[in-house]
């Protein structure tokens, strides 16, 4: 499986994707599911996929061939992120159908994708790509999306995320949305891509991508796992255990490595 | 969809269950998924279920009538956690091919439970049983089952959970996990039921139901919503945060 996200706040997006890709449990491999593409002071998009890897490395490799091969429409030929979406489905769709056809077993081929960008002077998108080339925008309540294994990681971003959350605190909700995915569930891993965009800068210019060993990866893991500690440690106590523990400084709960 | 957990710590058991029960979804209610057998210093048994409620409620009320009727094996026969497990599966069993033979259409009549408790002078226990009829314990290294919606709740039991873990701090480690469940996933819902058992106890251990308004469970789910907040503010923050001040 696979796990990416994308948070569009009102100063610009933030996008996480963790790196592992299995075919089976016994074939484990590592591929970044973030492709960004780039022609500053024009036009930004990153395409963050889930799902069948041969599905999505073709779409991507299309995508290119595309735009070096001038074939239109290709994603410097769109004029909104719509047209973009509506591109890229497409194209998921072309490359899936060309899978089925070619398939003699009952094999899926389906593919997810997250199209982020910004185009000229209009605003910036984030769109979720379904495996039917049908797509849909975030909501403004919970203005983020998620492909791949979201439940473990959706609690703490329907909590926090909203459009006015800066992008520098909505970035590390991300990275600990995504550190207990990757704690709980094994088919999600690192290394962990992240890319911040700051509206109107038409270029990207800050990506991260953390291994395990990164030194800020840990101390952000760590830190969490305190934080989360400290706000176990200060939730209201059992009725039982007030009038037992009066005046008593309470047990902290053990951090478990 | 249903989430239920049991904790199984050096001091004790924790059971927590939620309520909300749909046969589609516009058709919602609201169902208790924990039930607890008890005789005094004698044995605590609870039983938590997931599944095609019909199933369910199936299941407990053979568990009830068999004991009623002192029809063996029951709960009261049993010796020890493992046949009580045996028992509560082959009624779980049973229950679910009487239904598959009635039925024409192929629906799943399945259903999941998670059993706790303690039998006499033996250790306390938590098995999961599987629709299938087979069952397991809790690991040692993360002492906690899951049956429902297991994903939303599992990062905070997987961070936190060991089996040294003080009772209390365990139950409400399980009430954020439900909190987190809840607030994320429409077919988990208010009431939440909980039981905290102290191992060795053999009472019918500490059980309450906590609504939507009820004055603690607003009060831990502020406190928690606080917490991570907090938590998210002290994290370290990006190296070109902190330039400027260098």
């Amino acid at each position: 499986m696979t796990y990416c996200l994308a948070i569009n706040t009102d100063t610009g997006f933030v996008l996480c994707s963790d790196s592992r890709t299995n075919a089976g449990f016994d074939n484990i491999s590592t591929y970044s599911k973030m492709h960004t593409f780039v022609w500053p002071n024009n036009r930004v998009f990153a395409l963050l996929s889930a799902g069948n890897l041969a599905t999505t490395q073709l779409v991507v490799k299309r995508i290119k061939a595309d735009l070096d091969n001038n074939g239109t429409p290709n994603l410097l030929s769109v004029n909104s992120m719509q047209e973009a979406a509506d591109y890229v489905a497409s194209v998921s769709m072309s490359v899936q159908n060309l899978h089925v056809v070619r398939d003699t077993g009952n094999t899926n081929f389906e593919a997810t994708f997250i199209l982020a960008g910004q185009i000229g002077a209009s605003a910036h998108e984030t769109l979720m790509i379904y495996p039917q080339g049908n797509y849909i925008h975030e909501s403004d309540a919970h203005p983020f999306l998620q492909i791949g294994e979201i439940k473990y990681g959706k609690p703490i971003l329907d909590r926090v995320i909203k459009r006015d959350t800066p992008l520098n605190p909505a970035a590390r909700c991300a990275l600990v949305s995504m550190n207990s995915t990757v704690r709980s569930n094994l088919t999600v891993g690192a290394p962990i891509d992240l890319l911040i965009y700051e509206k109107d800068t038409l270029n990207f210019s800050r990506q991260m991508c953390l291994t395990e060993e990164d030194p800020f990866a840990k101390q952000l893991s760590e830190a969490w796992n305190k934080g989360l500690v400290a706000a176990l440690d200060n939730l209201p106590r059992f009725y039982w255990e007030s009038s037992a523990n009066e005046g008593m400084s309470t047990e902290a709960i053990p951090l478990r490595k | 969809m249903t989430y239920c957990l049991a904790i199984n710590t050096n001091e004790g058991l924790v059971f927590c269950s939620d309520s909300r029960t749909n046969a589609g979804f516009d058709n919602i209610s609201t169902y208790t998924k924990m039930h607890s057998f008890v005789w005094p210093q004698d044995r605590f048994i609870v039983l938590m279920s997931a599944g095609n409620l019909a199933t369910t409620q199936s299941v407990v009320k053979r568990i009830n009538a068999d004991l009623e009727k002192s029809l063996l094996p029951n709960l009261l026969s049993v010796s020890n956690m493992h046949e009580a497990a045996d028992y509560v599966a082959s009624v779980s069993t049973e229950v679910q091919k009487q239904q598959s033979i009635r039925d024409h259409s192929g629906s799943t009549y399945e259903a999941t439970f998670i059993l706790g408790g303690q039998i006499g002078s033996a250790a306390p226990e938590t098995l999961l049983i599987y629709a299938q009829g087979n069952y397991i314990h809790e690991s040692s290294a993360h002492p906690f089952l899951q049956i429902g919606e297991i994903k939303y709740g599992k990062p905070i039991l997987d961070r936190v959970i060991q089996r040294h873990t003080q009772l209390e701090a365990a139950a409400r480690c399980a009430l954020v996990s439900m909190n987190s469940t809840m607030r994320s996933n429409l077919t988990v819902g208010p009431p939440v039921d909980m039981m905290i058992y102290e191992k060795d106890s053999l009472n019918g251990g500490r059980r309450f139901n906590l609504t939507e308004d009820d004055p603690f469970a607003k009060n831990i789910s502020q406190s928690w919503n606080a917490g991570l907040t907090q938590a998210l503010e002290n994290l370290p923050r990006f190296p070109w945060e902190i330039e400027p001040q260098e």
